[in-house]
């Protein structure tokens, strides 16, 4: 237990110094290729390892589950400060859009009262108060639906624009389309029932004609694509890790 | 004949909004009462929540925001329906940060109704809330629910949590359940949870989103799938209680109709006029 106890002052110690460091030794250790280029590659390379050990070679060695926890509460307190950038940033671009009268900078306006008023509620009384459980429900609930449900108008008008059969590839999804659509609902398979001869075909039925262009048709290519996205993930994984894609870091200059 | 089509051809999208509009107030004004019929990966996820023993804990993940409320908070309400009417133990995460609202709302509209009055919070259902980066969550749910999760929403201590009293890691949930919207949700529980801790995945999502979990499904990590508001209304008829997802798919059974209706003509028009 000692060792774990350790460590763990170890690594906060060390991060701590490092800060320290790089703020009061000033601009010659800030602008050293080593603070700049290879401490961030190394820190990166050194996580990346140490997510794939604790993947791929699981160990009851508490100093081995002790790194893999501390590496996860990492991640989370580094998400929260990009979180407190995100809401900074948020801050000062509508801001600086109000005080230069920069166009539509009424909504900005509407968002930094919007933003101020629902933290403080929710600061004051907590996620469980009365008044924030108000402004969620009767106020961002309603607005988020209805953006949403925007879209089924949108998608109607798309539809009866867009849907057309041109070619022999737009047919076929076209047909495609309007099975899974039909199948989807049970109004469609009660329709498909009185189509003669075919609706009285059990194996035939819409539903599950739709369900078997899903399972075979739409699973294939999807599962394509996962595979294809994760194999391209793993590769440009790779080249943070190693080095060879070095954007993130900024540039040399 | 062909001024006809050339008419429908220039139709004013407003008209197109009308008809949409008409499409979702009549069924609700007017219900059709459609039947309810049951697929297969609604039923898997029925038979895996309905395997469990009194007092067993399930996982409930809400990754969802309420743009996708409608869909998925019925499906929300059958589930834990599903769980209460089981004495199943329910512990509600989140990986989105509206997710613990959304669970908070679940719980309050279920413990409200008359049969589900004795449900207490901290013995019977918990709100653990959400924290920064999901994967993360995920991963650490894995190692230790008290490290990643020190108190619940309300900040509540976790070990004065009766509910959480001998949970550690996901052994000691029997099952997983998320709710999910977006990237946030079923593959990350599927990636983390099921491929590296063994534990059992199951899963509900929008279903515009569906197709997207088929492989795990044919690979068996995702051992069931509830599909957008359909899912949701096979789910409130197996748990014997319609509701709103059920009266919602009446109206999708329309728009749906009418969506077809104007993908036909459009097409009936494109071939009478010409691709002018």
């Amino acid at each position: 237990m000692n060792k774990l106890v350790f460590f763990n002052t170890f690594l906060v110690v060390f991060f701590i110094v490092a800060f320290i460091l790089i703020v009061t030794l000033g601009k010659a250790l800030r602008s050293s290729m080593f603070l700049r280029r290879k401490l961030p590659l190394f820190v990166c390379f050194m996580m990346g390892l140490i997510m794939i050990c604790q993947f791929f070679i699981p160990s009851e060695n508490p100093l081995y589950k002790n790194i893999d926890d501390f590496s996860t509460k990492w991640i989370q307190i580094i998400t929260s400060f990009s979180l407190v950038i995100g809401l900074v940033s948020l801050v000062t671009i509508n801001l600086s859009k109000f005080s230069r009268g920069a166009e539509d900078w009424q909504y900005s306006i509407v968002l930094l009262i919007g933003f101020f008023i629902s933290s403080f509620i929710g600061l004051r009384e907590g996620l469980e108060g009365p008044n924030f459980s108000f402004i969620f429900n009767y106020m961002y609930t309603p607005m988020q639906s209805t953006m949403f449900s925007i879209l089924a108008f949108f998608v109607a008008s798309a539809a009866f624009r867009a849907f057309r059969a041109r070619t022999r590839e737009a047919t076929m999804l076209l047909i495609a389309a309007v099975v899974v659509m039909l199948g989807r609902v049970e109004l469609g398979s009660i329709l498909w029932s009185y189509i003669p001869v075919i609706g009285s075909i059990k194996w035939l039925d819409v539903s599950f004609v739709s369900q078997w262009i899903n399972d075979v048709f739409t699973t294939a290519g999807q599962r394509a694509i996962l595979l294809g996205a994760s194999l391209g993930y793993i590769a440009a994984s790779f080249k943070i890790l190693l080095g060879i894609e070095k954007s993130y870091l900024g540039s040399e200059e | 004949m062909k001024s006809f089509f050339t008419m429908i051809n220039n139709l004013d999208r407003r008209i197109i909004f009308l008809a949409v509009v008409l499409a979702v107030i009549i069924p609700i004004v007017k219900p059709l009462d459609l039947p309810v019929k049951i697929t297969p990966n609604t039923q898997n996820v029925f038979n895996e929540i309905n395997s469990l023993k009194e007092g067993d804990r399930i996982l409930i993940s809400f990754d969802y925001d309420p743009a996708s409320g409608p869909e998925l908070q019925p499906m929300a309400k059958a589930v834990v329906r599903h769980c209460f009417r089981k004495n199943l133990k329910v512990i509600a995460v989140a990986l989105w940060p509206q997710g613990p609202m959304m669970a908070k709302n679940a719980f309050e509209d279920l413990t409200s109704e008359v049969e589900f009055k004795h449900k207490t919070y901290g013995r019977d259902f918990v709100n653990l809330g959400v924290k920064p980066s999901f994967v993360a969550t995920v991963k650490g749910l894995g190692e230790s629910f008290e490290s990643v999760f020190p108190s619940d929403f309300n900040g509540k201590a976790f070990n004065e949590l009766e509910i959480m009293k001998g949970v550690k890691t996901y052994k000691d949930i029997s099952l997983i359940f998320s709710l999910t919207t977006g990237s946030a949700g079923i593959s990350t529980y599927v990636s983390i949870a099921n491929a590296q801790y063994g534990s059992k995945v199951t899963g509900g999502c929008t279903a515009i989103s569906s197709l997207e979990y088929y492989p795990f499904l044919q690979s068996k990590q995702l051992l069931g799938l509830v599909e957008g508001l359909k899912g949701a209304s096979e789910y409130e008829k197996l748990v014997g209680k319609p509701a709103l997802a059920t009266a919602g798919m009446d109206v999708q059974a329309v728009v749906h109709m009418l969506l077809i209706g104007f993908i036909l003509l459009a097409n009936i028009t494109h071939l009478v006029v010409g691709k002018k």
